[in-house]
């Protein structure tokens, strides 16, 4: 993170370039047509904050179901259909969006730069995702009009050969992968351009804020996984529509190679929505902690570290289909390596913290509650990694638990920690601390009561103990001496889901108006984008910025 | 000790306490040169992304 010291004030007076100094066209054409990287950031924000409402109903129409044992509220069919769309629409539709949305609004800021390296391709990059969204939630309506048989029931993992056999719902779920693979393609070229060739004048990549590095890091396993699950897709509908035989063990293919190409993908697909949070995590423990970053460079190479394994260990989502021992071992112990360079990281964002004058801030609330509630994921996730205990977790859960643990604590609401951070510098306008402070409690309360001196979570930690005890996942009924930690998890869900209406409240209070803040809006706040006034003028830097 | 201590600090230690200075006006010509610069690489990357894409038809497990 630069500790950055201006010696002559920003000024909007020069008009350079291909920028046309605040001229833009009004109402629906800006938005359709526009190639500023705040604009599309903002609408790429807006979108995630929209699909993860869509996404989140769902698993709340999961949770009822799930409220009590027996089949209440709907055919086990639709059960399926709901969990595998919610992950998509988490996945692809909510998280993504969101950090490409803090990539496009920050990183140029950050860096110094006038804009993206690339506007247009920003923008379709952007366009790209409302199609897809519709091609994925679309099935569901023409269901209701005797179309199809729904959206694809196999879960986001697509496994053949259900979903070679699965209905209308999996082609267009197929489809809208593809437009999301490339919409995340151009995103991350377009990223990797502009920290290589747009940063301004001595900024070495040792001098790079740690968000770009993360999104840096994050770009290249999009650009080396993407094709991977695209073509693995593209398979899939040959497959099913053009006669050929890839996954279909009855004509000669192997259903398991689609669980190898999947999560060559798949795994470091969590750390494609972990970096850019880690990322941010310093500057926010370092504005609140008022000290440097601790360990930088340890950190850097930390991601670097991260993103390597993250590509080599992907048969450990399914050590239990019959791997020789060998490879068992090798991905047994590849996957537990990961665990030294995210302690690194787990290390650096203490010591940021150690002995500093710390105030909690909710952007600070909800960092630390991501380094507790994260950390928790992180351990489960060594559990998981052993392949003589994952026969017994396998498809329970306890895997539910843990990548609930990594992708809401860890992503989400790193997500949160990230928007009450930077919303003040994009709005001019400061948040409402109280309902920020009230929307932090009720989240982490839903996610973890205080139980006696430990944490007992509401919502996933008993399923924690659910897996352990052997319910198993996508399942819509279950046995009796289960009912009392669902009923438990469905209370916290609800709880947690409606909390979640503060912090849409709060923002949009916060886009409306409200105290108007200065450029530097944390007093402890360090680097380029602290520079420039709140919000930043429509063309963020005309004048270029040299980091001595 | 003291040098293996003052090493490692400086491995951990953040290397961009840095000044910034805000005095030249983005040159055009410059802009342009790192947007042509960009755009070279965001085509052999798109040309990357694509063999994998292509590669991964072929693989088949051993």
């Amino acid at each position: 993170m630069n500790t950055a010291t201006t010696t002559a004030p920003h000024t909007t007076a020069h008009h350079t370039g291909d920028h046309d100094g605040g001229h833009y066209p009004g109402g629906l054409l800006r938005w359709l047509t526009t190639t500023n990287h705040k604009d599309i950031g903002t609408m790429y924000l807006t979108f995630a904050m929209v699909m993860f409402f869509v996404g989140g109903i769902m698993i709340l129409a999961v949770r009822a179901e799930l409220f009590q044992p027996g089949l209440q509220l709907m055919k086990p069919e639709f059960f399926n259909q709901l969990i595998g769309v919610h992950a998509l629409v988490m996945i692809f539709a909510a998280l993504m969006p969101a950090a490409t949305g803090f990539a496009n609004w920050q990183i140029p800021l950050m860096i110094g730069a006038p804009d993206m390296a690339l506007p247009r391709i920003n923008n379709w990059g952007f366009w790209l995702l409302p199609p897809a969204a519709i091609l994925l939630t679309l099935p569901f309506f023409l269901a209701l009009f005797g179309i199809g048989d729904g959206a694809l029931a196999t879960g986001w993992t697509f496994y053949a050969p259900l979903s070679v056999q699965g209905g209308l719902g999996v082609d267009f779920a197929i489809f809208a992968v593809h437009i999301l693979g490339v919409s995340s393609v151009l995103g991350s070229i377009n990223i990797i351009v502009t920290i290589f060739n747009m940063r301004a004048p001595g900024m070495t990549m040792m001098k790079l804020p740690l968000f770009a590095w993360g999104w840096l890091i994050t770009a290249f396993l999009l650009i080396a996984t993407i094709p991977v699950l695209a073509g693995a897709v593209t398979m899939l509908l040959t497959d099913r529509h053009f006669g050929t035989h890839f996954f279909d063990a009855a004509g000669g293919g192997d259903p398991i190679l689609f669980q190898h190409l999947f999560w060559f993908f798949g795994h470091p697909e969590v750390y494609i929505l972990l970096l850019p949070v880690w990322g941010l995590m310093p500057h926010v423990l370092a504005t609140f902690s008022r000290k440097p970053v601790y360990g930088y460079k340890a950190q850097v190479y930390g991601f670097i570290a991260i993103g390597v394994l993250s590509v080599i260990v992907w048969a450990h989502h399914f050590f239990t289909v019959g791997m020789p021992v060998p490879a068992l071992i090798y991905f047994m112990f590849s996957t537990m390596a990961i665990s030294l360079p995210l302690a690194v990281l787990f290390f650096c964002w203490i010591a940021t913290m150690w002995k500093g004058a710390m105030s909690f801030e909710t952007p600070m609330l909800f960092a630390v509650g991501f380094i507790v509630l994260f950390g928790i994921a992180g351990l489960t996730g060594l559990v998981l990694a052993d392949v003589a205990a994952d026969a017994q977790y396998h498809h329970s859960y306890f895997v539910v638990a843990h990548f609930h643990y990594a992708l809401f604590a860890g992503g989400i609401m790193g997500v949160m920690t990230g928007v009450y951070y930077w919303l003040p510098k994009w709005t001019g306008h400061m948040y409402s601390e109280t309902l920020g402070k009230w929307h932090f409690w009720l989240t982490v309360i839903s996610f973890n009561l205080t139980f006696i001196p430990q944490f007992f979570n509401v919502l996933f930690f008993p399923q924690h103990f659910l897996g352990l005890a052997g319910m198993p996942r996508r399942i819509p009924d279950y046995a009796l001496q289960f009912a009392e930690f669902n009923a438990i998890s469905t209370v916290g869900s609800f709880i947690l889901g409606f909390s979640q209406l503060l912090f849409a409240w709060n923002v949009w209070r916060c886009v409306k108006g409200g105290e108007k803040v200065p450029a530097q809006v944390w007093e402890g706040a360090e680097g380029l984008e602290w520079q420039l006034p709140s919000p930043p003028p429509y063309h963020s830097w005309e004048i270029q910025p040299t980091v001595k | 000790m003291a040098v293996a201590l003052a090493a490692a600090v400086s491995f951990l230690g953040n290397s961009a306490n840095s000044q910034v200075i805000m005095n030249a006006p983005f040159s055009i010509a410059d802009l342009a040169r790192r947007r042509g610069k960009a755009h070279r690489f965001a085509w052999l990357l798109g040309v990357i992304v694509l063999a994998i894409y292509i590669v991964g038809m072929f693989v088949k497990r051993g």
